[in-house]
């Protein structure tokens, strides 16, 4: 493959042209022609959310681009401060609904560090099992939703016929597909061997269910079951996208993101990696069991080369991979014990402040919160990983094409309920 | 069979006419208007039959069922949908050109019912079989274009105009290619005539003398008739939908219809000019000829289902540097083995 | 060496007092010295802080307390800067040019809280409605009944006064 890109690159783009592109410089004047602004959105096929981008354009050549965010603006920070900490668990599932679980894990983990409660091991296990699914199916999302952009729409009904097995996992789990309220202060809602279901989504597994039998088939075994496949499918999404000339142009190349500037916008998650920076929190800050599971599978966070929206593909696409290991590694290795620590039913958390941050499927998901002893917060500032990702957007599309920028953004996995809150 | 049935029927009518003392002009625009309407009714019922088969080819590519409630195994969906979009409401812009923007659906349907003059559906199954069939093909379905600016033009919307723009750099581009790889097949003919050409293929296919205009054959009408991975003109997730952003019920109808019965009409002139027509042992002629139709129309959305999109800049690329000499070359190859 | 020597080593011009707290380390600051010290805890290779997790501000009733969040990814340590500016008509210089993200979470904090960034390139409210009244975040801030689109806000027909 690494060969197959070098030969487009070169047969793309030039030495010189990179170095101009990195540059920035305005078109030549001689060729200018008349200039116009032109709104991409808020209603727009490929916003992903509503996002309105005003562009200056030359042609099809994108001179200047200003993104307006806040049609999603829900004041999730306002709402946080009027709820106790119990009640405002549900509200952050809105936050970046595509995987709700990780949001949840950070709100908990932050409210657990301030309020001092401990959490039994089976728990730590089960949040990290949940939490690698639903990055699987925030990244089938994102993989389905840039395929259709780039007008590839079989991929993208492949991609959700996968992450329906998640959804009927998470459905089985707690009775909800999308904004689970699964997590607990201390712990878990639902032990995940409670969690059986009659009608349990066999058929694209390939195993057989005894229909005439009591019980179902429970989550470990689908569970374990979908890891096992999973990595095939991934070859599946990779015949028909990775090994085509076409999608490969259309993504090599194209959407630098140099390194410096990553890190001066706060760009975090899959697209910091692809441009070659090994910045993965769940191995630097090893929070919950994560460093057990390093350790255990031997995972090394994938990067990229170059930094253009190929590397980042290609990364989302190793950690799909990575994810499936990981729940291999936990379902094999999850203690017995209780599933929730002895929390009392109001919670009042201790005088301080903290910031607490996880590795989301988009980047740096951060809750930095503010404590005055009382059962609700005094200041809860949710760090969206789409709102750094976004804001790096103009710098990125200057002076490529209307097509360029839809595989551009897409590229970038922005969510945009993440990035307004 | 059925050619000659018509015509005898045909001739008794002419000789009533004559006897009766009628101007036989009369009997001719009579003829005319008949024939008119029936290739409309094939038109329409080609589409009808084309949309459900996508939509049914679509699902089973995507490991689901495609349409299955209305009627058995969807059956009647498209009739559906037509029954819908007649209810629709008809909505001009504000700031729309009123006459160029209502003509352009109609113009866009000009060069498809011309086009199907010259097809031969069967054994002497052809409303006119004209001497310069080719020529004019490629004479009248430039029309089409015409009707795309109109319709991007008049909308007065960006994104209308910005595919309206694509539509009509796209096809004027590829139109090049498209002609090329046919005049290899008219210089093995020898002739324009569209059953001149069939008759030429009695012994065999022109696709096993003319394997490389056939896949530029191919792809320049996919690309003709905007089709993934050419469909530039209305990528939706780019610039919305193109030329017919701003169209709605009837007129939005036409231009499906157009862009479908474009997509028969290419694979039509496909199976005639490469898979030897109407030709073939035991089934009758016409059915031969849908066979063959229907393979080159199960090619088109084969590659829709399967494949991204062009970027403009490489779909011109492509046309130029790829297709074009490949086809010149093809053209020289041929040229040169007819005349040793 | 634990961060806060480090730092107290340094002996930066403007910080006020470091204080270590059981999960941040906090840094005040003057709130005149802000490019200064930002950029000098961005720029030093020991303590290297090149990454600007977020900022945002709190509402203290009397006074606003902003915050800067920084972290190495070098050494893999995190500091929290703190300072107080006005409560209302406040305004502090903007980083944009230390942290090029800094932009977008300076328009966040002026939409939420009123306080203005000098310097900033592109001054706007990027969340709320446009014609908005008020900052939502500010602990006075009551939320209007209705809000109209257009952005004026006001009560429909029935509820209104006669």
């Amino acid at each position: 493959m690494a060969e197959d890109r070098d030969r487009i690159l070169k047969t793309m783009i030039t030495e010189d042209e990179l170095s101009a592109i990195e540059a920035r410089p305005e078109l030549k004047k001689d060729y200018r022609t008349e200039e116009f602004w032109m709104n991409v959105g808020p209603q727009h096929p490929s916003t992903h959310g509503v996002l309105r981008l005003v562009l200056k354009m030359d042609g099809e050549v994108i001179v200047d681009c200003v993104p307006q965010i806040g049609y999603l603006h829900r004041g999730l920070d306002k709402m946080a401060e009027l709820k106790t900490y119990n009640q405002y668990l549900p509200y952050l599932d809105r936050a970046d609904y595509v995987s709700a679980m990780l949001t949840e894990h950070c709100y908990v983990m932050a409210v657990e560090k301030l309020a001092g409660i401990e959490v039994p091991e089976r728990a730590e296990y089960i949040r990290v099992i949940v939490s690698e699914l639903n990055r699987i199916a925030s990244h089938l999302v994102w993989l389905g939703v840039l395929s259709l952009d780039l007008g590839a729409i079989t991929p993208f009904l492949y991609c959700f016929r996968e992450r329906e097995i998640i959804m009927d996992l998470f459905e089985m789990l707690c009775g909800q597909r999308l904004t689970y309220n699964y997590l607990r202060f201390g712990g878990v809602a639902f032990d995940i061997d409670e969690a059986v279901n009659p009608n349990a989504p066999h058929k694209f597994l390939g195993i057989t269910v005894n229909p005439g039998g009591e019980r179902g088939v429970d989550f470990t075994t689908l569970a374990y079951r979908f890891a096992e496949v999973f990595p095939d499918r991934v070859d599946d999404y990779e015949a028909i996208l990775t090994h085509n000339e076409i999608f490969l142009e259309r993504m090599a190349g194209i959407g630098y993101l140099p390194l410096d500037v990553a890190l001066s916008y706060g760009v975090t998650g899959p697209n910091i990696r692809g441009s070659g920076f090994a910045y993965d929190i769940r191995k630097v800050d090893k929070y919950s069991i994560y460093e057990k599971v390093y350790n255990g599978t031997g995972i090394e966070p994938p990067t990229g080369e170059k930094g253009d929206c190929w590397d980042r593909y290609k990364v989302r696409i190793q950690e799909m991979r990575d994810s499936c290991k990981m729940i291999k590694w936990c379902l094999d290795n999850i203690p017995d014990g209780p599933i929730r620590s002895k929390v009392p039913r109001v919670l009042k958390v201790a005088e301080g402040e903290t910031y607490m941050r996880i590795e989301a499927p988009r980047g740096e998901f951060g809750i930095y919160l503010v404590s005055d002893g009382t059962n609700k917060p005094y200041r809860l500032k949710l760090r969206g990983p789409s709102f750094s990702n976004l804001s790096v957007l103009p710098y990125m599309i200057r002076g490529y094409k209307v097509a360029d920028l839809i595989a551009i953004f897409g590229s970038l996995d922005v969510i945009l309920p993440d990035c307004d809150r | 069979m059925i050619a000659g049935w018509i015509n005898s029927c045909y001739e008794s009518i002419r000789n009533w006419w004559v006897a009766c003392g009628i101007p036989l002009v009369w009997l001719d625009i009579i003829r005319a208007i008949l024939l008119g309407i029936v290739l409309a009714i094939i038109v329409v019922v080609a589409v009808l039959i084309l949309t459900y088969v996508e939509r049914k080819v679509a699902g089973h590519f995507q490991s689901r069922m495609g349409p299955m409630r209305v009627g058995w195994h969807g059956l009647l969906q498209p009739i559906a949908d037509a029954i819908k979009l007649i209810q629709k409401e008809d909505i001009v812009p504000e700031k729309a050109d009123y006459w160029v923007f209502t003509l352009a659906p109609f113009v866009v349907f000009v060069p498809v019912m011309m086009v199907l003059v010259v097809i031969p559906f069967g054994d002497h199954l052809i409303v006119q079989d004209l001497n310069i069939g080719i020529l004019y093909i490629f004479a009248v379905s430039g029309i089409g274009v015409v009707a795309i600016l109109m319709g991007g033009w008049a909308s007065n919307n960006k994104w209308s105009l910005l595919g309206a723009m694509r539509s009509v750099s796209q096809m004027v581009s590829y139109e090049l290619p498209l002609i090329l790889s046919v005049l290899g097949v008219v210089i093995l003919a020898g002739t324009m005539s569209m059953g001149g050409i069939v008759e030429a293929q009695r012994k065999m296919w022109f696709i096993v003398y003319q394997p490389l205009g056939f896949i530029i054959y191919l792809f320049a009408a996919t690309a003709e008739v905007n089709r993934v991975p050419f469909d530039l003109p209305e990528a939706e997730q780019e610039i919305v939908a193109g030329y017919n952003t701003e169209y709605s019920g009837m007129k939005f109808a036409m231009f499906y219809l157009a862009e479908y019965a474009n997509m028969f009409i290419v694979s039509m002139i496909g199976a005639t000019l490469f898979l030897g027509g109407w030709q073939g042992p035991l089934l009758p002629s016409p059915v031969w000829f849908l066979i063959k139709t229907g393979a080159m129309v199960f090619i088109l959305l084969w590659f829709r289902w399967t494949f991204p999109r062009f970027r403009v800049d490489q779909l011109m690329d492509f046309g130029w540097k790829v297709l074009l000499p490949f086809a010149f070359i093809n053209l020289l190859v041929t040229a040169l083995v007819v005349i040793i | 060496m634990a961060l806060k020597e480090i730092i107290e080593k340094k002996e930066i011009e403007g910080v006020v007092e470091i204080e270590e707290t059981p999960h941040l380390l906090i840094l005040w600051f003057e709130p005149d010295k802000i490019m200064d010290v930002i950029g000098i805890l961005r720029d030093d290779s020991e303590l290297s802080f090149d990454w600007l997790s977020f900022l945002t501000a709190i509402d203290m009733k009397s006074h606003l307390d902003v915050i800067y969040l920084l972290y190495s990814t070098k050494h893999k340590h995190r500091i929290c800067l703190k300072t107080s500016v006005k409560r209302r008509h406040g305004s502090i210089k903007s980083i944009h040019e230390l942290f090029a993200g800094a932009a977008w979470h300076e328009n966040e904090v002026y939409d939420m809280f009123g306080l203005r960034f000098e310097g900033h390139p592109y001054p706007r409210r990027i969340l709320t409605a446009p014609g908005m009244e008020g900052y939502p975040l500010l602990k006075d801030f009551h939320s209007p009944d209705f809000i109209v689109s257009g952005g004026v806000s006001r009560k429909p027909e029935k509820f209104r006064e006669k």
